[in-house]
């Protein structure tokens, strides 16, 4: 059995015919043009209706808010078999609510694909109970918010699979702060000492809730 | 005139800040719950947060805020969101929370022609997520919706010269 | 065999792309955009270029380029983008992204939004008609090696000695008799959008390009003959471990 060797956060090895731009003058044209065939397989796997977006410096911000919205949604449809349909049309709600054009605060940048990607990775791993709520930084970074009482959890969702984060709990009155950043990877574990289920479970939000 | 450019604001009056709707706090169903800290990171070519100087206007609180809301209305290019709020703190306490990240903060009047109130909170760290979320959570304990604050009333006709 | 026989089908994008003999008149296009106004709300212009760039025969002058075609398309789809359409010159092509809701849904809609179609632009000469089903098989890791062979019977055979890969690509073409026609197969590791999971892909594109039917019942039939060869082919091309993970 042969077996495919698991990646690392490194970026995953990209298939090609291979032949370096330095070294093109050395190989005979058909060489050059078998690399080239090689190539278009590759190219041929690209969907019919995918998505590429123009990067037109004219793009009115109203185009930009659209375009950030339509890959956020395909980006979801990639992951659709993992998730629950109620939850992905919530998610939406949010985005299309984010993006609003009436609420838009000039010089924000719209959802990033990146980040959007990495809060995709980090609901299908932690999947919470409960949904967060959800912001919007100036540089277009998804950010999730839990939120108990003065009991908050925030975590931004960076490009390249990177999260930062930062909690406030209340003791005695006195409000504890935690903060970290990470890969996506190592969240669960970042947030495993500070008990995250307080915020991802509807057990936690009730114990919070209930009279003492 | 009170106050002065450069001027520090006193201790015991507070401060407003525009919070679009984007960086309001909020829980599943779109309640908004508070700020995140977000909403006063510093842009990267801010040198500053940008603030309002809740006293600078005379009257009660409720038309300190009034006047504040509709002069930071005026100063932006395009109508504030219907969704968006203001956020509120108290000048000494926003002075200590930073002070307790060992970030000695300026809190100061700059008033710009169309907006006489601005001031600037100058000198804080940028991208402390721990000092942002302090901010929002202890600093900054008021929040005004934008929709609660009605418009501006036209000026009389025969006002203009 | 059941017609939705798996609770979270691995499919990603179903397409049906119908090709014709002839490019239509921009005023014809954009008409036809316009009637799928209502179904699909969402549009985006879309632009098919391809650049040619001429070297020159020296070393110090510029490259020049030219433009080989520039063919202008529009790109409808549902509020959500997982129902799209998209039309251009010489073909439609309409598409359904994940969650997948099963044929009969799938080829409901086609049979809509062709008649509303042809009830637009008229008539047209078909010359290609194809199927494409692209598949994504994520894969939970249980440790260095992802045997990815438990769950796929398509994939590069290699020598022992080699030992293990980082990444694969295989591309086949077979014939399908049934229509005449021709069945492209991509198969390959990728980067996997969940973390600790392993993903590979699997793209049947199945086509005819020849003695194509072109009145509806012809069409309807050739397409229900590819969607019951794409079943068998893709069945063939996994295993009970594969069919356990897309009804977890």
């Amino acid at each position: 059995m042969t077996g495919i060797i698991i990646q690392s956060r490194r970026s995953p090895i990209a298939l090609r015919a291979g032949i370096a731009p330095e070294l093109e003058p050395a190989f005979s044209s058909e060489t050059k043009r078998l690399a080239s065939q090689v190539d278009a397989l590759f190219r041929h796997q690209r969907s019919p209706t995918s998505l590429e977006q123009e990067l037109l410096p004219g793009k009115t911000i109203s185009e930009r808010l659209f375009d950030a919205l339509a890959s956020a949604k395909v980006l979801t449809a990639s992951v659709a078999m993992h998730l629950d349909r109620a939850r992905r049309d919530k998610l939406f709600q949010q985005l299309d609510s984010l993006h609003d054009l009436a609420e838009w605060e000039e010089g924000d940048e719209p959802l990033q694909q990146s980040s959007f990607g990495t809060f995709l990775k980090a609901m299908l791993t932690v999947h919470p109970q409960r949904q967060p709520g959800l912001g919007l930084s100036h540089a277009g970074h998804l950010i999730g918010a839990w939120t108990i009482d003065r009991d908050h959890l925030t975590i931004e969702f960076l490009p390249n699979d990177w999260v930062r984060w930062v909690l406030t709990r209340y003791k005695d009155n006195e409000p504890r702060r935690f903060a970290g950043q990470t890969p996506v990877s190592e969240l669960t574990e970042g947030l495993a000492p500070h008990r995250p289920e307080h915020w991802f479970s509807y057990e936690g939000r009730q114990r919070q809730e209930s009279p003492r | 005139m009170k106050g002065g450019k450069g001027k520090n604001l006193p201790d015991k009056d507070h401060v407003i800040r525009y919070v679009p709707w984007g960086r309001l706090r909020k829980d599943e169903d779109e309640n908004v719950l508070g700020f995140l800290p977000q909403a006063f990171q510093l842009r990267p070519e801010e040198q500053y947060l940008s603030i309002n100087w809740l006293q600078y206007y005379d009257g009660d609180r409720e038309t300190q805020i009034r006047l504040s809301v509709w002069a930071m209305r005026g100063s932006f290019a395009k109508p504030l969101g219907a969704k968006s709020a203001f956020a509120i703190g108290n000048v000494a306490e926003v002075k200590e929370t930073c002070h307790a990240f060992g970030n000695r903060v300026r809190v100061v009047h700059e008033p710009e022609p169309n907006n006489p109130g601005h001031s600037a909170i100058r000198q804080l760290l940028r991208d402390d997520l721990s000092l942002l979320e302090a901010l929002a959570a202890d600093a900054f304990t008021e929040r005004v919706s934008n929709s609660d604050i009605p418009p501006k009333p036209a000026d009389p006709p025969g006002h203009e010269i | 065999m059941a017609e939705q026989p798996y609770k979270r089908p691995p499919i990603t994008e179903a397409v049906i792309a119908i090709g014709f003999g002839a490019a239509m008149e921009p005023g014809d296009l954009n008409r036809a955009d316009s009637s799928f106004a209502k179904l699909y709300p969402q549009h985006q212009d879309a632009r098919n270029l391809n650049l040619e760039f001429i070297m020159p025969d020296r070393p110090n002058l510029a490259p020049g380029t030219k433009i080989r075609h520039d063919v202008p398309g529009h790109r409808r789809s549902s509020d959500d983008q997982t129902q799209i359409v998209i039309v251009w010159p010489t073909s439609f092509v309409f598409s359904q992204l994940a969650p997948y809701p099963g044929w009969d849904d799938f080829f409901g809609r086609f049979v809509r939004d062709w008649a509303l179609w042809k009830k637009v632009v008229g008539y047209r000469s078909i010359s290609r008609v194809g199927v494409r089903y692209i598949n994504r098989i994520d894969i939970p890791i249980t440790g260095n090696l992802t045997h990815y062979e438990e769950f796929l019977n398509i994939y590069p055979r290699l020598p022992e000695e080699l030992g293990s890969i980082f990444a694969y690509a295989i591309q086949t073409q077979l014939p399908f008799p049934e229509i005449e026609g021709r069945i492209t197969i991509n198969s390959s590791s990728i980067p996997s959008p969940l973390l600790e999971h392993a993903s590979f892909m699997f793209d049947q594109d199945l086509y005819k390009e020849n003695n194509i039917p072109q009145n509806d019942d012809g069409l309807y039939n050739l397409l229900n003959q590819i969607h019951v060869k794409k079943n068998a082919v893709f069945e063939a091309c996994i295993t009970d471990r594969a069919r356990e993970l897309f009804n977890t």
